[in-house]
């Protein structure tokens, strides 16, 4: 990686007049293999660099993206910034962090970074995704067909401000996915599929095809339920979608704005005592681990929900300052929930007894202001603790805060190769739409 | 040589020598077709919140990528820099795929292509533009809503122009260039009532210049429309609604589709199953239903990339095909999916400038461009008046699509119950799944008040592509209602 480019492009954005400027160099490698029935569809190679240029001048300020690297290019691009950035109105919370609260040691090794990855061949590729496709039979009579995809990427990433910030960071990520269309009923032809992967290549799980093909086979025969109020277990691959809104209603900009159903919820008791939710930014192994985030603030654990009671919005520096409120981080790197209980997924169906297992979302969404939300959504039936049938389009509606008031189960199953690592959930008296 | 070739040559430093070196090193290895897309996008965008503009942002993206196919199979590679060692270093690895075929083609010499007519002709480029200008629309904004309510809490607007230049050339011998403006205004306004508090969106997209801010509800140019005052309505009337509406009764029930942005439904429930990607593969639910009757006589449907100046408009594809207007079903006949290169091929069909991309990082796919139905002869409010029990939805945001099973989602942010052939109660935040081949087969009524829809839609298919929707009202027999169960 060039990082003169990021000096030199913080020297010109302040000898342009920038009171303050950060600048971020990306460097990413990127390499994909598509296979259609197990014989090679698509590949693709790239390579990219730019730069994320944050800039304070007059107590303004702007943000701005290039991948023109080139100095000229660069020193024109940079000066129209701050011509355009001089233009609009001062905001005075519009600053960088204190220098005193940024990341300065040495990141400690999260096991994210494979420095193989410029080694590792098309054919090592080609043949890590013939394997998984070796997994199963693609003759079975119930296959239409098979896409499978082998991705790798690089990500580098250096940072540096006018207040002497200066981190680095690079992760690589290796994954294999795919997706099984097959024959059901009439002219349906159902979709399911899984992916999974690591940082290192030679740590992809095995299983990742045979996987996809029993989650898609499990779906076959699908039929509509009856409308009614459910007990609802959402199983782990999908879990995150009951705290992503929460995570987006507790946001500075969101409270700001007052487009927040948790506008007032600081140290109020809103959700279940069984509630705790942390960021843990720095668990090895977790994708998502960092020592700093976008502004380079150092990270730390800390909880966002304690015992129901909401601890703390999701305020950068700007937010902060806006909400005369401690910053803490605009977007947690590994939020976690505590588990309720000391078993995941097959057990929680077997306390809950009835109702239904939700495995995958389709569509909907959250009204911001109020917490109300409805989603699309399929899964399973399942009656004195067993799995009875697959079950789809279903809607689920409610509000995020009732919902959360009637948690039965956090399990203690999280997964690990997924952005948001949430377990197993269970909540009764859901209102799902059906038949 | 045309001007304006040699203005886009000198932008992207290269030439028609060098890039027919590039296609030919892309065939070196074999296959059937290459083709190199240059861009050059710059765009900028105005934040407004609590009465100011306090936040701006410029986006420069520049680069090349190179695609080589053999039969149904693709190479692809893209270069941030278009020098010519760079570009020919990309062609060596997009045509990595050829290796183990044995087809060869030459590349023809190539051939200026002139679009027959531009469909986003610029009067005042934005370029022309300055911050401060643009700075008093976002403004005027603000004061168009606070001028409307005294129950305004917050205001939230932003105003995006960019400008694509687009250099193309193929082994076919085609070669053009392109300059796709693009214009959005948007509007969120939080409103309370006593401790209620609710929110709600508008917004507006056209490929125009500044004259953009003038352009009115369908992008027709007839002067003096403000959109700023449309979107200010349009935003501020939905919110008051909100404040008298709760979530609906759940379960199966009778829909009526307001005209407009109910044109998500056929997004979502044709569009992308009528994608010719799908189709060869055999995974879209409609892959065996052409020629063959989808829904009543009397229905068209459309995907039309020639409506002028609008969002999914495009004067030649990403691969070199002038734009068309294409109709999916005729009289209520599945009449032709929506294809690329690679599926015309297949099909031994003419592809139908559906192959698009987000940007020169991406390989083109089949995208739809504005999709839509012609009117019928009812008026809605006799549509209305035949439902004994159901819901009228005016106002839908996101949808998704399960391309093989057919079920669809839309989410409906506000609308109204019908209870013996009258609107009755505002409903909100609903989110409704159907299955395409039967919602088709369900429409029972169809409105003569079809509207497009020039909000900004933006179709998500592993990448974005700017796209618009419409609909007259239509009345579906059935679909699954998501809310309360009582």
């Amino acid at each position: 990686m060039n990082k003169d480019i990021a000096n030199a492009a913080l020297e010109m954005a302040l000898k342009a007049g920038a009171s303050d400027a950060r600048i971020s160099l990306f460097e990413g490698k990127e390499s994909s293999i598509e296979m259609t029935d197990a014989q090679v569809e698509n590949l693709k190679e790239s390579f990219s660099s730019s730069l994320n240029i944050s800039i304070f001048t007059e107590g303004k300020f702007g943000a701005f993206y290039t991948n023109r690297l080139e100095k000229e290019d660069l020193r024109s691009f940079i000066d129209n910034c701050i011509k355009a950035t001089r233009l609009i109105a001062p905001d005075p919370f519009r600053k960088l962090p204190e220098s005193s609260l940024y990341f300065n040691g040495v990141e400690p090794d999260f096991h994210l970074y494979d420095p193989c990855f410029d080694e590792y061949s098309f054919g090592k590729k080609l043949d890590l995704l013939k394997n998984s496709c070796s997994e199963i039979d693609f003759k079975d009579s119930r296959i239409i067909t098979v896409a499978s995809s082998y991705d790798d990427s690089l990500r580098r990433e250096y940072t540096i401000s006018s207040n002497n910030l200066e981190v680095f960071e690079q992760r690589t990520i290796f994954a294999i996915s795919n997706e099984f269309t097959l024959r059901d009923e009439g002219d349906s032809k159902p979709q399911n599929g899984w992916n999974d992967g690591a940082a290192f290549i030679d740590e992809i799980p095995s299983g990742i095809t045979s996987c996809g093909f029993e989650r898609s086979i499990a779906m076959l025969g699908a039929r509509k339920i009856s409308s009614g109020k459910y007990n609802v277990v959402f199983e782990n691959t999908v879990s995150s979608k009951a705290i992503g809104a929460i995570l987006s209603a507790l946001q500075g900009s969101s409270i700001v704005l007052k487009s927040s159903f948790l506008e007032n919820s600081i140290g109020k008791q809103v959700f279940p005592k069984q509630m705790t939710l942390t960021d843990r930014p720095h668990v090895v192994g977790n994708i998502n681990s960092s020592c700093f985030d976008s502004e380079g603030v150092a990270t730390r654990e800390f909880d966002i929900i304690s015992e129901g009671v909401v601890n703390s919005f999701l305020l950068n520096t700007y937010y902060a300052g806006k909400l005369s409120m401690p910053r803490t981080i605009s977007n947690p790197v590994n939020p976690c929930l505590k588990p309720n209980c000391d078993f995941g997924k097959d057990k929680i169906i077997r306390q809950m007894d009835k109702g239904i297992l939700i495995t995958a979302f389709n569509g909907g969404n959250t009204n911001p202001v109020t917490g109300d939300f409805s989603f699309g959504c399929e899964g399973f039936y399942f009656q004195a603790g067993e799995i009875q049938y697959p079950v789809k389009e279903m809607n689920i509606s409610g509000n995020f805060i009732s919902l959360w008031r009637n948690l039965c189960f956090i399990g203690n199953d999280p997964l690990g190769f997924m952005r948001r690592s949430i377990p197993t959930l269970a909540f009764n008296d859901v209102d799902i739409s059906g038949l | 040589m045309d001007e304006r070739l040699e203005h886009f040559y000198r932008i992207f430093g290269t030439d028609g020598a060098g890039i027919s070196q590039v296609l030919a090193k892309a065939l070196s290895n074999g296959g059937d077709y290459a083709d190199i897309f240059f861009e050059y996008t710059t765009s900028n965008m105005l934040l407004l919140q609590e009465g100011e503009v306090k936040a701006t942002s410029v986006e420069s993206i520049f680069g090349a990528g190179v695609r080589v196919v053999c039969g149904t199979h693709t190479g692809y590679a893209y270069t941030e820099s278009t020098a010519l060692a760079n570009l020919l270093n990309a062609a060596k690895t997009a045509s990595a795929i050829a290796l183990s075929f044995e087809r060869r083609v030459a590349p023809v010499p190539l051939s200026l292509m002139h679009c027959r007519q531009d469909r986003y002709p610029v009067v005042t480029p934005w370029e022309d533009i300055s911050v401060l200008k643009k700075k008093e629309v976002l403004d005027s904004l603000n004061d168009a809503v606070y001028r409307r309510s005294d129950a305004i809490v917050s205001v939230s607007g932003r105003i995006t122009d960019s400008n694509s230049k687009i250099l193309f050339a193929n082994s076919l011998g085609n070669l053009y260039t392109d300059e796709r403006p693009m214009a959005e205004l948007s509007l969120s306004v939080v409103m309370a009532r006593g401790s209620r508090m609710e929110s709600a969106y508008s917004s507006r997209s056209f490929r125009m210049g500044y004259e953009f801010l003038s352009a009115g509800r369908n992008g027709e140019g007839d002067m003096g429309e403000s959109i700023v005052e449309e979107i200010a309505e349009e935003a501020v009337n939905s919110c008051k609604r909100l404040f008298e509406a709760s979530q609906p009764p759940c379960g199966e029930m009778a829909v009526v589709m307001g005209s407009g942005s109910s044109g998500v439904l056929l997004h979502e429930a044709i569009g992308h199953t009528f994608e010719a990607d799908f189709i060869r593969k055999g995974t879209s639910i409609f892959s065996d239903k052409l020629g063959k009757r989808i829904c009543r006589e009397g229905i068209n449907i459309v995907d039309d990339g020639t409506i002028k100046y609008n969002r999914g408009s495009v004067n030649f594809d990403d691969e070199g095909v002038e734009g068309q207007k294409t109709y999916l079903v005729k009289d209520g006949i599945l009449n032709s999916y929506l294809h690329d290169r690679i599926s015309a091929e297949y099909f031994g069909t003419a592809p139908t400038g559906n192959g698009r991309r987000e940007s020169f990082r991406d390989m083109p796919i089949p995208r739809m461009r504005a999709t839509y139905m012609e009117s019928g002869n009812v008026s809605q409010q006799d549509i209305i008046s035949s439902v004994s029990n159901g819901i009228y939805v005016d106002e839908l945001s996101n949808g998704q699509v399960q391309i093989g099973a057919g079920d669809f989602t839309f989410f409906v942010k506000s609308g109204f119950l019908i209870e013996n052939g009258k609107l009755t109660r505002p409903i909100k935040d609903t989110n409704i799944i159907g299955n395409g081949p039967a919602a088709l087969a369900d429409i029972l009524a169809v409105g003569n008040n079809a509207v497009i829809d020039n909000g900004t839609w933006l179709c998500r298919k592993g990448q974005s592509c700017p796209v618009s929707c419409g609909m007259p009202s239509v009345l579906v027999k059935s679909l699954n209602v998501g809310g309360i169960y009582e």
